[in-house]
């Protein structure tokens, strides 16, 4: 069985303590027993079962977004800037490595990946991770809302141009795909970046998806909400129908599965546990999101030990143990996946010891085929050189070079379609990924 | 009443061969329409009749879809039933509306209150008796104040009050996942939103400027001089007044310095931390520190605050609402709440002329007077009309429960675990901006409502499926069917029960089908009858209002 994953008290007392709302444990032996999960009843009229596609070649492109801005000055540091020096203070700056404070030398002399990063260490090692510094969707506001619009639907002037689609739907829009399940949210909400992605769905648990009820008629359930789904309206009908073929899909889905080093209990750790689980299946899954928020440090923001040190931890080990059961799976290429967030924040930090909204950010690309083990920048020549008025890390690395030469180099996407999923941008690789 | 042997004969189970009985479902359907005397005989035009894009495009005549007497009593409370939508009936539309906003008597709530009350050491008490803070600890205070929300949705008479205050807590949202807004989240709701809620926006405003859980959930009990923080006064521009869009087309009303401004005018309002056992209500009441106040005067929205220490709120406060921008926003949010995704631009003038209208700005109920006026709810379905909305996942729970009435247990939590699971947990939503209330952010999970469905109904004397506190036993559900002669009747039955008959002929149809087919496979018809209902809480129709 999956390692459950750790409950805080409020989930601890939803999920034990005879206060568990859905008492579902017996189900899947209840079908057993019955004999009905190896034995589908066929069907007349349609089938349910869903299209597993021919996905064993299938890249899924797997966006982690921060939301409420990361600090990546605190996780891929200048630390040998004197400028970072000066603005930050000794509790709110990375320092510079030594042999006992997990701080790692990213590019000697210039950027040091943070203890709390220390788990993309090892994928960096391999040159199957790199860093992209300065980096964003050049939309200039310092709004979560309207700046995670604008990056999601990849549309710096989101404002004027209303196009509210995902940029990753327009991806899927603009290439082939077999699979009942081609986008996939670990989330109750679709991201905007998936909004509108054919045969996309939000699946908050893929580990838990199936219905209630008794076995008996469950055939007969699911072809009645066949019926009333078919014969309606989208965006509904899509979504019900496919919804219906997921069931078995993922039934399909072997989630057991048991690599070193674990994944983190936490929640996002679970989520990237079962979204390895989706890929290494093969069914043909293009483009996944999982979100994790709560990156909004305005106060006590704690770089070295405090709550943004464990959160870097959780977020860089539950992905080196992604990377890690990939790679020893041999499915390193089966996936590249990019973790951004709206925008930075402030180089200096406020009166609370945290950091007001800022600009550029850092963006970490990872997976078998980037450029990894380095740190890429627009020119970089000290953070004295790449500051706002404000006091922001620049913005002058476009993520939009990053994703595009992603989407084009990994997933297919023809160079003439960038500018459907990019509205006003020329294609520019950078040569992060080859 | 009737035995369960008037609705169903129960048969022997069989092995299956079931979907043959679906073969025969069109054949229904056609006939049904054709006895109703819907438009469209053939089983094609049927499963066109619902269509919110046919609707919008006014494709469909005299549906019952649109009846605006239904379409309002879904929009001010959290979904029909059939002594409501009786009620609404009787009275018509215009003494229905303007009784919701203005009783003509005090409403007796005896009953809801009675039903929370074993919750109010943990509702009521916070916090005072913090630190102990009950016997609990913080993970069941935040079952409770949820569970208790949903409660209150559930059963109070008072059902537009509680949408308003619904609207507000997405508007002026806290995170009870964050330290400190779980403990003062109840009293915030007790001392500053409820009594607000349905005054005036500039009232309402003024007190949320003076939440302890408010400035506690965006920092501001932390802002002081010399290096302000920003985090509340950005949102305060951005996500409670001006918005960074004027929605009459003007410019953006405010900037980064403003920002910076207003962060500074709000510098020293605060929260005090010190807990005084002789004095335990002031722990977490408002303060204002003058020490760490910005002092000078500040440029803000065109216009200068003058040096005056905690003053310079409320005259920020008057710059903010007097603001055109603000105007327009609120009568967005409230319009975008209450009538459709989309309102019509004629729609959010005259709510925001209301807006202007008043001193103190912002008379809440009667924008929303406006906002619902009859022709505005019938030009729903026209071009243009804005559209009906999907329910979120909370109040597709909540609609459920008003419409059927299950028994419910005071001290269990089950559906505040299934809205929590479904992403909609009262007091949930981690960021400011309120839970998403748009069609695509919550439509790709449609498959936690079918769980949640079918757990709904589930038999509490032979499932361990059901949902914590809600249940049905066989007499409860036999009267809410009441007495059918045929499973078409039933069909029917359910049909007004959760939607107040507006089903398509295909949905009746296919829960008639179903149950037949069902009805040779299990021996208990009320089985059957449990898994009808979840069937049509599950159809497109009754996730939209």
């Amino acid at each position: 069985m999956r390692t459950k994953q750790q409950h805080t008290p409020a989930e601890a007392l939803d999920a034990g303590d005879g206060q568990a709302p859905l008492r579902r444990n017996t189900r899947r032996a209840l079908l057993t027993a019955a004999g009905l999960v190896a034995a589908p009843v066929a069907l007349t009229k349609l089938s349910l079962a869903g299209t597993r596609g021919a996905g064993s070649g299938t890249r899924t492109l797997v966006t982690v977004f921060l939301r409420g801005a990361m600090d990546g000055l605190s996780l891929c540091a200048p630390v040998a800037d004197s400028t970072y020096q000066a603005t930050r203070g000794p509790n709110e700056r990375i320092p510079l490595p030594s042999f006992n404070n997990g701080v790692k030398w990213l590019e000697p002399g210039t950027w040091a990946l943070s203890a709390g990063g220390g788990g993309f260490f090892d994928a960096y090692n391999d040159s199957n991770l790199a860093f992209v510094q300065g980096c964003g969707v050049p939309h200039g506001v310092r709004s979560h809302f309207d700046a995670q619009f604008a990056y999601e639907t990849m549309n710096p002037d989101a404002l004027a141009l209303p196009q509210d689609d995902g940029a990753v739907a327009r991806l899927l829009k603009s290439i082939a795909g077999s699979s009942n399940l081609r986008a996939c949210s670990i989330s109750e909400l679709m991201p905007r970046m998936l909004l509108d992605a054919p045969k996309g769905l939000a699946i908050p648990d893929p580990t838990d998806y199936d219905l209630p009820g008794d076995p008996l008629t469950l055939n007969l359930r699911k072809q009645a909400l066949h019926e009333e789904y078919s014969n309606t309206s989208e965006p509904l009908r899509s979504i019900g129908v496919d919804s219906l073929g997921v069931i078995d899909l993922l039934a399909g889905v072997n989630f057991d599965s048991a690599t070193l080093p674990s994944y983190p209990s936490s929640s996002f750790g679970q989520k990237m546990h079962s979204l390895a689980q989706l890929i290494l299946d093969g069914f043909g899954l293009q483009a996944a999101q999982v979100d994790y928020g709560g990156w909004d440090d305005h106060t006590a923001a704690g770089p070295l030990d405090g709550k943004l040190h464990l959160r870097l931890q959780d977020l860089s080990q539950s992905i080196n143990a992604f990377y890690q059961e990939l790679k020893s799976k041999n499915a390193g290429d089966r996936y590249t996946l990019l973790i951004v967030s709206e925008f930075g924040r402030r180089v200096a930090f406020n009166g609370n010891g945290g950091m007001d909204h800022g600009s550029g950010n850092t963006m970490i690309v990872m997976g078998e085929g980037v450029n990894g083990n380095q740190v890429f920048t627009e020119n970089w020549t000290g953070l004295a050189n790449h500051i706002d008025l404000q006091g922001d890390l620049l913005m002058d690395f476009d993520a939009r070079d990053v994703w595009a030469e992603v989407m084009v180099k990994h997933l297919g996407l023809a160079v003439g379609d960038v500018p459907t999923v990019f509205p006003g941008y020329t294609y520019n690789p950078r040569n992060v990924v080859s | 009443m009737a035995s369960s042997k008037d609705v169903l004969s129960p048969t022997t189970p069989h092995s299956p061969s079931r979907p043959e009985l679906f073969k025969k479902l069109e054949a229904r359907v056609s006939r049904r329409s054709v006895l109703r005397g819907a438009a469209g005989a053939s089983a094609l035009a049927v499963s066109a009749l619902w269509s919110r894009e046919a609707l919008a495009q006014g494709q469909i005549g005299a549906s019952r879809r649109r009846d605006p007497v239904l379409m309002l009593v879904n929009r001010l409370t959290y979904g029909q039933n059939e002594a409501e939508l009786a009620l609404a009936r009787s009275k018509g539309y215009w003494t229905y509306l303007q009784e919701a906003l203005y009783p003509p008597a005090p409403i007796d709530d005896s009953a809801m209150e009675s039903f929370i009350a074993p919750a109010s050491p943990y509702v009521d008490s916070i916090p005072a008796d913090y630190p102990p803070h009950g016997t609990l600890g913080l993970g069941a205070s935040r079952i409770v104040l949820g569970q208790t929300l949903l409660n209150r949705e559930i059963l109070t008479k008072r059902q537009a009050y509680e949408k308003i205050v619904e609207c507000w807590l997405d508007h002026f949202n806290k995170s009870i996942t964050k330290d400190g807004v779980d403990v003062s989240l109840a009293r915030s709701n007790r001392e500053v939103l409820r009594p607000h809620a349905d005054g005036h926006f500039e009232t309402l405003l003024e007190a949320t400027m003076q939440d302890p859980s408010m400035l506690i959930y965006l920092d501001n009990h932390l802002n002081r001089a010399p290096k302000v923080n920003e985090n509340y006064a950005r949102e305060l521009l951005e996500l409670h007044t001006l918005s960074p869009v004027d929605r009459s087309g003007g410019a953006p009303g405010y900037d980064e310095n403003d920002v910076r401004s207003l962060a500074e005018i709000l510098s020293g309002w605060s929260v005090n931390t010190n807990y005084d056992a002789s004095n335990p209500a002031s722990f977490g009441s408002f303060l204002y520190v003058s020490n760490f106040h910005v002092t000078g005067d500040k440029p803000f929205l065109n216009g200068t605050i003058l040096n005056g220490g905690q003053s310079e709120g409320a005259a920020a406060a008057r710059a903010m609402v007097d603001h055109q921008s603000t105007a327009y926003f609120v009568a967005y949010k409230l319009a975008r709440y209450f009538l459709s995704y989309d309102p019509p631009q004629g729609v959010l003038d005259a709510a925001a002329q209301q807006f202007m209208s008043t001193t103190p700005r912002g008379d809440i109920r009667a924008m929303i007077g406006i906002i619902l006026q009859r022709n505005n709810i019938i030009d729903l379905a026209s071009p243009g009309g804005g559209g009906l909305k999907l329910r979120r996942p909370k109040d597709f729970l909540v609609a459920l429960a008003r419409a059927t009435s299950p028994s419910m247990d005071p001290n269990l939590y089950g559906l505040h675990s299934v809205a929590r699971k479904m992403g909609n947990e009262a007091y949930g939503w981690g960021e400011p901006d309120g839970y998403p209330d748009q069609e695509e952010s919550w439509v790709g999970a449609i498959f936690g409502r079918w769980e949640a469905a079918f757990s709904f109904f589930a038999d509490p004397t032979t499932s361990q499926e059901g949902i914590e506190g809600i249940s049905f036993s066989d007499a409860e559900l036999q009267g809410l069917i009441g007495s059918q002669s045929t499973l078409a009747d039933v069909a029917e039955r359910i049909n007004v029960i959760l939607t107040g008959g507006v089903m398509t002929n295909y949905e009746v149809g296919v829960l008639e089908a179903f149950m037949q087919s069902a009805s040779q496979v299990v021996s208990n018809p009320l089985q059957v009858v449990r898994d009808g209902l979840a069937l049509g809480a599950c159809t497109p129709t009754f996730q939209y209002f």
